[in-house]
């Protein structure tokens, strides 16, 4: 055995940490990246390696509300100058969805955006569907005048190619999606996690453009809080929100819950007055709790539970019963979401595993139809027959474990998953009776071979059972697949030097042919129902998302600066689509088809400048293409119309952005303008039974908010708060008139100008 | 000076923070251990201490009885005279990050983590640090 006689030499190394202005930062942690020397600095900064080796090697610096500080060091360096950087963009923030577990945002291979407290207060919103735009690549749009229903579109593909998580669990099902998104009050929203693209595999293949994780509050102190929100929808129709958080954690942090809740209630409004409402009306009742317990310092049981009761109607004379009006799309909600967490730590933290357990029940009454502009009496009988009963359940639950080595981390689990969705509008003689079940199992390891090199390589298999009956008037369909799916995934991330990281990653996604979220919902156009039907022998849709992006961040000279410019590539191979049928019965029918191969592809850019900690700045913008391999058909051909083909996907805008600045004027006083870009983008048109392609112009919506804090008391606040949403008034101007519209022909923002104040008390930091 | 810091007192349970000012001429007059309590403004942890822990009747009682208490921000702004010295801040104006030079003095060698829970003994020697949040229990136990 030869003994290496080789040693290397060994020297002390001497420094002194300070901040940009040279003031000295004390309690600094100094370490080697080899781990074998850490230490503290002095009240003057200063600090002293004794016997390290004298060879090139890497020291990391870091302080609380400092930037990490990586760099080389080599053999000949004895006393150097470390400058560190304040973080005011929160960079080193804490996230969950790249890995599943919790790991530094600069340091998560993937991408993760997080959209926090600061961000929902900025753009006033009450509901998550009102914040997910201020996001590089993301797009909320409305899709239904009668019904508000509302889409999260990432990187350019439609609202069922996302997963929505709670707490990291999947239990929104395709139903919850449908109006979920106004559905979850941002009260009990902790804060959203965006990972746009297929790079985050582990939470379920189907996430094909991304995931988006909404985790709920976990508190720490006695809190409470109440607020009321006010907004005058175009000078005319009032939405009023009332909601409140109240937390609780025993002094010996053993047990602690928190609850929350929200009642809205908003009128419809109609934009171009001719009764019928472009904007719903909506009830909403939401309450929900949260509780941990910790029987030991090695485990935790954490419980959540909540219930939503929603009311929503559009069309026109709201007073009268659905049956009798022209067109309503009424629909009723109840849902129960709830789910049991039991978390194990071993060998001093560095091992854990987790069981869990996540469930949603929901029914929901629904009435889509009308007796349209000039009733006879078969349109009556349909009418009083257009109610329909929807019974949803969904179920979630399973292991995982996470062993952290040194550098390394290895996360493995299993899941079982179930949805039953049961639809039925007898009127119609419409039913979806689908039941799909699946079991997936998933390993991914975390290697870190080099401080400046990781990667993230991961599998996940899933064996899935559709099965589903369909029908609709006399056409019966039914699909019913069995089949396992290897989905790998693999993503680097390579700090090139202090300012500059790489990320690169594939992943291969897919989604089982089954009804999706636009599935559930009716639409009304010309006076019809438009009923979406399920296509025969249906293949399996499969993806492949690539994606490569860099990340610069930069001080100019006390200015925090970071750029993001990524671009993205994600291959459909038999995508699903709808196509409109040419029959000319009493209802229209899109059926759901495979189409031709397809791609998306663009680049996301994001810039956040922080000059200080009173103001950042953050704005972003994608442009993109969202196409067909060959022209796609979106409506056959009949009578008076020919075919309607398009390559380009429609209601996608190649170009669209956000804006994001906030101002903290004094400590008390605080000024936040937002913004969203929407370009222009095809969308079709049917009027007279007849569809056309057209395209839209492009709007920039401003929003303003101004808030004022009074400190009342040491344990209460009172904050009053005010401004305008869509100060410019963008919005559609060409909405169709009368019973007979094309309820789809609705693009761009959610809402005209907007005048929104409100009151906020409490005990809040 | 005059110190109107009740050395002895019958079943109050109120807790009693005393400051640096004071401190010198206390432990001169009557000496006794000293605890110091080291937070700041975001520290969610410290605010729960200083709310919950330090307020129980137990806790309050044993303090009273046998401790001085001092609680200081680390970040604050003030001016502190203590120990025949004036601490100056480095600047007036509050910033997450930036130390007063007595908490970066009290933190020599630990790191700059809250909450801190110093104790020193009568002749002001540190005896013990605590940097964690304490529930009653714990800083019970950590007293004793």
């Amino acid at each position: 055995m030869l003994i290496s006689i080789y040693t290397y030499a060994q020297h002390t190394l001497k420094g002194k940490i300070s901040n940009h202005e040279g003031k000295a930062i004390s309690g600094a942690t100094i370490s080697l990246e080899n781990g074998t020397h850490t230490t503290v600095s002095d009240t003057s900064g200063n600090f002293e390696l004794q016997k390290i080796t004298s060879q090139r090697q890497s020291i990391q610096i870091s302080a609380i509300g400092y930037q990490t500080l990586k760099q080389t060091i080599l053999p000949s360096d004895t006393t150097i100058q470390f400058k560190l950087n304040t973080d005011n963009l929160h960079l080193n923030e804490v996230v969950v969805s790249a890995t599943r577990y919790g790991v530094s945002k600069k340091e998560a291979p993937v991408i993760v955006q997080v959209l926090g407290p600061k961000l929902f207060q900025a753009t006033q919103s009450v509901a998550m569907s009102e914040t997910l735009n201020y996001q590089p690549g993301v797009r909320v749009e409305n899709n239904c005048q009668n019904c508000g229903f509302s889409q999260v579109r990432l990187n350019g593909l439609e609202g069922a190619y996302s997963q929505i998580l709670i707490n990291s669990r999947s239990v929104f099902s395709a139903l919850n999606s449908v109006y979920g998104l106004d559905q979850l009050p941002t009260s009990m929203i902790d804060r959203i996690e965006v990972v746009r693209s297929g790079g985050s595999a582990l939470f379920g293949a189907n996430a094909i453009a991304g995931t988006i994780n909404i985790i709920t509050k976990d508190p720490v102190e006695n809190d409470w809080q109440i607020k009321s929100t006010n907004s005058l929808i175009g000078g005319r129709s009032w939405d009023n929100t009332v909601d409140f958080n109240t937390s609780y954690v025993d002094e010996d942090l053993k047990t602690g819950v928190t609850f929350y809740g929200m009642h809205r209630n908003r009128q419809p409004f109609d934009k171009n007055k001719d009764g019928f409402s472009e904007i719903t009306k909506l009830n909403n009742t939401t309450f929900g709790t949260k509780a941990f317990f910790k029987p030991s310092d090695v485990n935790k049981i954490t419980v959540d539970f909540s219930t939503i009761q929603e009311f929503r109607r559009g069309g026109d004379q709201f007073n009268k019963a659905p049956h009798f009006t022209a067109i309503t799309e009424q629909l009723e909600t109840s849902s129960l979401i709830g789910g049991i967490t039991y978390d194990h730590y071993l060998s001093d933290y560095k091992q854990k595993i987790s069981v869990y357990a996540s469930g949603q029940k929901t029914t929901r009454k629904s009435f889509y139809g009308g007796l349209g502009e000039v009733p006879t009496a078969t349109d009556s009988l349909r009418a009083a027959n257009s109610y329909g009963d929807t019974d949803d359940v969904s179920f979630v639950t399973g292991t995982q474990y996470t062993n952290n080595f040194d550098e390394d981390v290895f996360t493995g689990g299993i899941e079982f998953n179930y949805n039953k969705t049961n639809d039925q509008i007898p009127g119609y003689q419409r039913i979806i009776d689908q039941k799909t079940k699946g079991v997936g199992t998933y390993a991914q390891y975390e290697w870190k071979p080099l401080s400046s090199f990781k990667a993230l390589i991961g599998m996940r298999y899933d064996y899935i059972f559709v099965d589903g009956n369909y029908q609709l008037q006399q056409v019966e369909r039914s699909s019913q697949k069995n089949f396992g799916s290897w989905n790998p995934r693999l993503t680097i991330l390579y700090d090139i030097n202090n300012n500059i990281q790489f990320r690169g990653g594939y992943a291969r996604g897919f989604r089982a042919p089954q009804a999706f979220n636009e599935d559930m919902h009716v639409t009304s156009i010309g006076g019809k129902q438009v009923f979406v039907l399920i296509g025969e022998d249906l293949k399996t849709e499969y993806s492949n998302a690539y994606t490569g992006s860099f990340n610069l961040s930069r001080n100019f000279g006390n200015t925090q600066t970071s750029l993001l410019v990524e671009g993205f590539y994600t291959q459909l191979n038999n995508p699903f689509t709808t196509v409109l049928k040419s029959e000319s019965n009493d209802i229209m029918i899109e059926e759901m088809r495979n189409g031709t191969d397809a791609y998306v592809f663009g680049t996301n850019v994001e810039l956040n400048i922080a000059p200080s900690s009173i103001f950042s700045l953050q704005a972003g913008g994608t442009i993109q293409r969202s196409r067909f391999q060959s022209e796609q058909l979106i409506a056959e051909a009949k009578p008076g119309q020919e075919a309607i083909m398009s390559k380009d996907f429609l209601r996608t805008p190649n170009v669209y952005g956000y804006l994001n600045a906030n101002w903290k004027a004094t400590e008390r006083f605080a000024v936040d303008v937002t913004g969203v870009y929407t370009g222009d983008m095809k969308i079709s048109h049917i009027q007279q039974e007849i569809m056309t392609l057209k395209n839209t112009h492009d709007f920039m919506e401003l929003n303003l908010r101004l808030g004022y804090t009074f400190a009342i008391h040491k344990d209460f606040n009172l904050e009053l708060f005010g401004g305008v949403q869509n100060m410019f008034n963008a919005f559609q101007k060409d909405f169709d008139r009368g019973a007979n519209r094309d309820s789809n022909y609705i693009y761009g923002p959610t809402k005209p100008r907007t005048i929104t104040f409100g009151i906020k008390i409490g005990h809040f930091h | 000076m005059i110190t109107l810091y009740p050395l002895s007192h019958y079943g109050q349970e109120r807790i009693i923070w005393t400051n640096f000012q004071q401190l010198d001429s206390l432990l001169s007059v009557a000496p006794r251990e000293t605890i110091i309590f080291i937070h700041t403004d975001w520290c969610s942890y410290c605010r729960k201490m200083e709310k919950e822990v330090f307020t129980k009747k137990e806790i309050a009682e044993l303090i009273n009885d046998n401790y001085y208490l001092i609680k200081l921000d680390a970040e604050s702004v003030e001016e502190i005279n203590f120990d025949q010295h004036t601490w100056k801040p480095q600047s007036f104006k509050k910033q997450t990050g930036v130390y007063h030079p007595l908490a970066s003095i009290l933190l020599t060698n630990q790191k700059m983590i809250f909450p801190t829970i110093l104790r020193y003994d009568k002749t002001f020697k540190l005896k013990a640090v605590q940097q964690k949040y304490l529930s009653s229990k714990e800083l019970a136990s950590f007293l004793r």
